[in-house]
């Protein structure tokens, strides 16, 4: 500033005045707030505390509804236990010795104490085939074992009024014509067919019980002997 | 120009950071105050408001026989509990609308969900305690139906429950459990170290409204379930065993009976049948004396059935053959004292071989065999036979049975010949017949065949005794050959066959001793196997004081029908040899 003083001091120039005044009047750059550093950082925090407070508050209510979630889930679970474990009693008391004693009982059977074996290969029948007979020995006629956990038992009366109605369609006339139309195996299958129809209320009444198609089940040969030997 | 205001705001801001300081300190005392100082005591204030501890119940193991078939299991069940002092009349809503229910309402409700008495159940609700049993172990059905009424101040807690789907099966064998859950009798009470399990515990941390805090659970112990009782016993078998022996107890008015099925070559006992026996569903229902195992634990004198094993003595030191002839007469008169021993039947004296002494079951005839062979040896016979010894089964309680190494008096020389005069559990009985079955050889009797763990290893149980031979092969032959003539050609033997079988087997009738002498009641019992030329199995039956009959025709029916059932269920095929031509008479 003094060498341009000492330079120009006789005379002021236009130039040189407007020269020396220029720099005072030059306008100092905007203040932008884009440009402004700390009010930046300040936004920015304030955004990313408004960012975690909201992600916080979402956070929080996810996990509790999840809580609940989970609550229900397990009281359900625990119901669907309690289903199925009332449900597997049921099973196993009407699966126990007793109920299937009583069960055969009601239905007539008894144990054949001389059972006649049949062997394929040689084609041969040992024992003398014979109606089972109840003997006091061993048949009872219901069951003797007591059971104090048995919570279900087979409806005995329905379980009777099904396998009679049955017996009767079996051994009711059928139509000649039909009977030649039809193969031979179909008139086993044909009463049970039918039964279907004409005892479904006899049979709604029955359908738990599980033991009716035994009626018609075949005796399974292994080896020549019966696997499971006819009573 | 600059200078004053900064100072200003230079003092305004060193005040503020002095107060912030302070808050600082305050904080970090306070932090310092709650995390090291005092932290354990409010840690455990705190937690102890929050945190629950729970038993995670250890489930008890299950017993199952040969196949699997479970006879006692462990179920959920769940005990009803009061909290007395919230007990109030309560509104339910039903239907949309509200009811209040009085005290008195709900009380009934539960009896009848219960099939209480109401009285019982207002006992259990009235007072004062936070905590008070109203009923334990009720079933899922039950439990689902009292939910259903929705009672404020009745709270529930889960209690493992020990079932029995079979009732009364084996339940001679199994024994039961106690109210609390502790074993009292049989298997359950002598495997209890297989069966129960280790109990584990967890914490978590709950919330005020009393939901689990997630991820605040802590298993600190693991539960271990119990292991699997692995049974010999075939389930099948054994109830139709029970249904016989039960039909022939209360049809003979009996005390009690047993059947025992061994399996002859491998001493697997495929049924131990009694009655009457105990449904460990509800023990109380059997009287006391019958709640355990006389298979094991009963001790009677044998009678009758011994006499094959006199016999079988003599055979085995070449002092008899199955046709040693005997002059058998009605009575003889023995020791020095010309005590009289008697035949039961009515007769003269008859020319009959040993074959035919067993098949008539003559008394004095056997006892010119017998006198053969002094006592101590014969003794030392039914040792090696198993008696007067507990078997390897160790049941709770069994019994050994009395055996006289040097006979106590002259008479017992002669009446130990026909099994009087000492003691044996029908276990032992049935194994006397085994050891002949099998060759001379007495296996070990197995019944528990193992326990099973968790991870599928089993564990034996039982330390078998080595193989005993008792007899030699050559022997045990001639007796089965014997013991088949008795079943063909005896009075009673006749009744125990079974047609197309080669059955082999000896009736019993033994008097019981009533104070010093012997009372009018016996113990009768049919002990035989089959089939006769290769002996697959052994039933042994015993029927005590029987008042419809007298002697051993009264055990035969139900040794047919369970040996019957045997030989179907197995489906052993009929027998295509004939028996050994041997003379019952010269």
């Amino acid at each position: 500033m003094s060498a341009l003083t000492n330079q120009s001091s006789p005379r002021y120039s236009a130039a040189a005045l407007r020269n020396s005044r220029r720099p005072s009047l030059v306008a100092l750059p905007g203040i932008s707030k884009a440009h402004n550093p700390k009010l930046f950082i300040i936004s920015a925090l304030i955004v990313g505390f408004l960012a975690i407070a909201l992600a916080n508050l979402l956070m929080t209510v996810a996990t509790s509804t999840g809580v609940y979630q989970v609550a229900n889930l397990k009281a359900t679970k625990q119901k669907l236990a309690l289903d199925t474990q009332i449900l597997g009693q049921q099973v196993t008391s009407l699966s126990s010795n007793q109920n299937l004693s009583n069960a055969a009982s009601v239905l007539g059977m008894v144990s054949n104490s001389t059972p006649v074996f049949l062997n394929v290969t040689q084609k041969k029948v040992y024992g003398t085939p014979s109606a089972a007979v109840a003997s006091n020995y061993t048949s009872f006629g219901k069951n003797l074992v007591p059971n104090a956990a048995m919570i279900a038992k087979t409806q005995a009366g329905a379980l009777k009024s099904a396998v009679a109605a049955q017996n009767a369609l079996a051994t009711a006339p059928v139509k000649a014509t039909s009977v030649r139309a039809q193969p031979a195996g179909a008139s086993v299958v044909a009463p049970v067919a039918n039964q279907t129809k004409a005892n479904a209320s006899a049979n709604r009444s029955a359908a738990r019980v599980p033991a009716q198609k035994s009626a018609v089940s075949p005796v399974v040969l292994s080896g020549g002997i019966p696997a499971a030997p006819s009573h | 120009m600059k200078n004053q205001p900064s100072s200003l705001q230079e003092i305004r801001f060193r005040r503020l950071r002095g107060v912030m300081v302070l808050v600082l300190i305050a904080f970090v005392w306070q932090l310092v105050n709650f995390q090291v100082v005092n932290s354990d005591a409010l840690n455990k204030k705190s937690f102890n408001l929050r945190e629950v501890v729970d038993t995670i119940p250890a489930l008890r193991g299950n017993i199952v026989d040969a196949d699997g078939n479970i006879l006692a299991t462990t179920v959920i069940g769940h005990n009803v509990t009061v909290d007395q002092t919230q007990v109030l009349p309560f509104d339910r809503k039903v239907n949309g609308q509200t009811q209040t229910v009085s005290v008195l309402q709900a009380v009934h409700q539960i009896a009848d969900t219960l099939k209480m008495r109401p009285k019982l159940v207002y006992q259990a609700v009235k007072g004062t305690s936070r905590y008070s049993i109203v009923a334990k172990g009720i079933d899922g059905n039950t439990y689902r139906n009292l939910i259903k009424l929705d009672i404020p101040w009745i709270y529930y807690e889960n209690a493992p429950k020990r079932i029995y789907p079979n009732g009364a099966l084996a339940g001679n064998l199994l024994g039961f459990m106690g109210g609390e859950g502790t074993a009292l009798d049989g298997l359950e009470y002598a495997q209890n170290a297989c069966l129960a399990g280790v109990d584990g515990k967890e914490t978590y941390e709950k919330g005020a409204d009393g939901i689990k805090i997630p991820s605040s659970t802590q298993i600190t112990v693991q539960p271990k379930p119990g292991g699997t009782l692995i049974l010999s016993v075939k389930s099948d078998l054994q109830y139709f065993a029970q249904q016989v022996m039960s039909n022939a107890v209360q049809s003979e008015r009996a005390d009690w009976g047993s059947a025992v099925v061994v399996e002859a070559k491998t001493g697997k006992i495929l049924a131990a049948a009694e009655y009457p026996s105990v449904d460990p569903n509800n023990p109380g229902a059997t009287k006391a004396a019958d709640r355990g195992s006389r298979v094991f634990q009963a001790v009677f004198e044998p009678g009758s059935t011994l006499k094959t094993i006199t016999a079988a003595t003599a055979i085995d030191l070449g002092k008899a053959t199955p046709e040693t002839h005997v002059l058998a007469p009605q009575t003889r008169y023995v020791t020095r004292q010309h005590i009289a021993i008697s035949d039961s039947h009515m007769h003269p004296t008859q020319k009959l071989t040993l074959t035919g002494v067993l098949r008539d079951s003559s008394n004095t005839g056997i006892s010119y065999i017998g006198e053969r062979v002094p006592y101590s040896v014969r003794a030392k016979y039914w040792q090696l036979f198993g008696l007067g010894q507990r078997t390897a089964v160790n049941f709770a309680g069994e019994g050994s049975g009395i055996i006289h190494a040097t006979a106590p008096d002259d008479l017992t020389v002669y009446t130990s010949m026909f099994g009087q005069g000492m003691s044996v559990t029908p276990m032992q009985t049935a194994f006397l017949y085994q050891t002949i079955a099998n060759g001379g050889v007495r296996l070990s009797p197995q019944l528990l065949m193992g326990c099973k763990q968790a991870d599928g290893t089993v564990t034996a149980i039982e330390k078998p005794i080595a193989p005993v031979r008792a007899i030699k092969a050559s022997t045990a032959r001639s007796t089965i050959d014997m013991l088949e003539k008795v079943v063909e050609t005896g009075g009673i033997g006749h009744t125990a066959s079974i047609p197309n079988y080669r059955i082999g087997g000896k009736s019993g009738t033994a008097q019981i001793q009533q104070g010093r002498g012997y009372g009018a009641l016996h113990a009768i019992s049919f002990i035989g196997m089959a089939p006769a030329d290769n002996p697959r199995f052994v039933v042994a039956v015993t029927i005590y004081k029987p008042r419809t009959v007298s002697n051993s025709i009264g055990a035969t029916p139900s040794f047919k029908a369970i040996m019957g059932q045997l030989l179907h269920m197995y489906a052993i095929p009929p027998s295509t040899t004939k028996s050994a031509n041997i003379a019952g008479d010269w």
